[in-house]
């Protein structure tokens, strides 16, 4: 019988091909990775198993721990529509808001001062908002029932919905701090149901499974 | 002996030759380079996953036009009531007269076995709906001592519990008051 020799393969695999796969995936992940952008008032949502996505086009009504309200809109076509349509509805209630305060609107991420404020607050950058709420000086949309400004906010939104869009229930959104009393949030639904706003979201983080 | 020879045939000597060194392999073993980058896709999966908020939808009832519309009447024995209060305290009821009110935690075992249990009575003498949920009507009641993470807990329960009418009600003075006597209300007094 002949002897066969069999030819011991190497044991070696190329793995260039396989880090190349890997650092495009890595690179694609980074690039479309978005971090949560640094925010002027962190606020730490509840969780929840609701899996609905949280829509661009949408106006966030948040209420921090201290129960202060603030206002944040998805769109910047739409910030110029809304202070319009707030300008518009409070006919000088609020003091002068001219058109220059009205157009640096479209920069300011969120609304966290009464309207009266508004012309100084727009000039003002994320970074030096952010100090502001550190030092307190961030005093929120106010909306006790003597100066409802949080309200005038509402309807404006409720109105460029309806005239642009026909939309009868704006997307509005709640963000809540898990630990924010209660009564903040009840007064925000209150004002939501004065001005025929009935149906809205909350926002939540997904549920860590673990936690449970 | 100090040369170094890069020609890989051709060795001098008959026996004892030169010391060869061995041609050294331009190969790289990326293997650990695959496995850092695949460490890193992970890391940037689950933080891209983690971060996205989510959102729940909630419907809060019209306010009535008529004034003299009443609500229709809902039968005591379908009723389960929830209280939020301070401190991550839920009390809870059934029926529509104050009593009796236990304390549970926002837990599967403490709330959720509240509410099964409960639907289960209700699937006991009214059945289910057509589509084969429970009748069950939950009342959630929030004290102002409540927080938020509260609401969306019991929001979430509701859900979950596939429990279709609920309403968020604001506490009665009774309530408050079994609340404060430790869960049992005096009417007598």
């Amino acid at each position: 019988m002949p002897k066969f020799k069999v030819k011991r393969g190497s044991t070696w695999v190329d793995m260039t091909a396989m880090c190349d796969v890997s650092f495009l995936l890595l690179t694609f992940f980074i690039l479309t990775a978005k971090f949560r952008p640094a925010e002027i008032v962190p606020i730490t949502t509840p969780t929840s198993r609701a899996e609905n996505a949280v829509a661009e086009d949408m106006v966030t009504f948040s209420i921090d721990k201290d129960g202060k309200a603030y206002m944040a809109i998805g769109k910047p076509e739409r910030k110029t529509q809304i202070i319009e349509k707030l300008v518009s509805l409070s006919q000088n209630k609020y003091g002068n808001i001219d058109e220059n305060t009205q157009k640096l609107f479209t920069r300011l991420e969120l609304v966290g001062v009464p309207i009266q404020q508004l012309p100084q607050a727009v000039k003002r950058s994320t970074a030096e908002l952010t100090e502001m709420r550190v030092a307190g000086q961030l005093s929120g949309i106010p909306m006790d029932s003597t100066n409802n400004q949080l309200g005038d906010w509402v309807q404006a939104v409720r109105y460029v919905y309806a005239e642009t869009d026909k939309l009868s229930n704006p997307p509005v959104a709640i963000k809540g701090d898990r630990a924010s009393n209660i009564k903040g949030i009840k007064r925000l639904i209150e004002i939501f149901k004065e001005k025929d706003v009935y149906k809205y979201k909350l926002v939540t983080s997904l549920e860590n499974k673990v936690e449970k | 002996m100090a040369d170094i020879d890069t020609s890989s045939g051709g060795g001098h000597g008959k026996h004892k030759g030169g010391v060869r060194s061995k041609k050294l392999s331009t190969r790289v073993d990326l293997t650990p380079m695959v496995d850092l980058a695949f460490l890193l896709i992970s890391f940037f999966m689950l933080t891209t996953q983690l971060s996205k908020s989510v959102a729940m939808d909630l419907a809060m009832p019209k306010k009535p036009d008529n004034v003299e519309v009443k609500p229709e009447p809902v039968a005591g024995s379908k009723v389960l009531n929830l209280i939020a209060d301070k401190d991550d305290v839920l009390w809870y009821y059934p029926d529509v007269v104050v009593g009796g009110l236990k304390k549970t935690e926002y837990t599967p075992s403490g709330l959720r076995q509240v509410i099964l249990k409960r639907q289960a009575e209700v699937k006991a003498k009214w059945g289910l709906d057509n589509d084969g949920d429970s009748k069950m009507v939950v009342l959630i009641k929030l004290t102002d001592d409540a927080n938020y993470k509260n609401m969306v807990d019991i929001l979430d329960e509701m859900e979950l519990t596939k429990t279709k009418i609920y309403a968020i009600q604001d506490v009665n003075d009774l309530e408050l008051e079994a609340i404060k006597n430790g869960g049992n209300a005096n009417i007598s007094e």
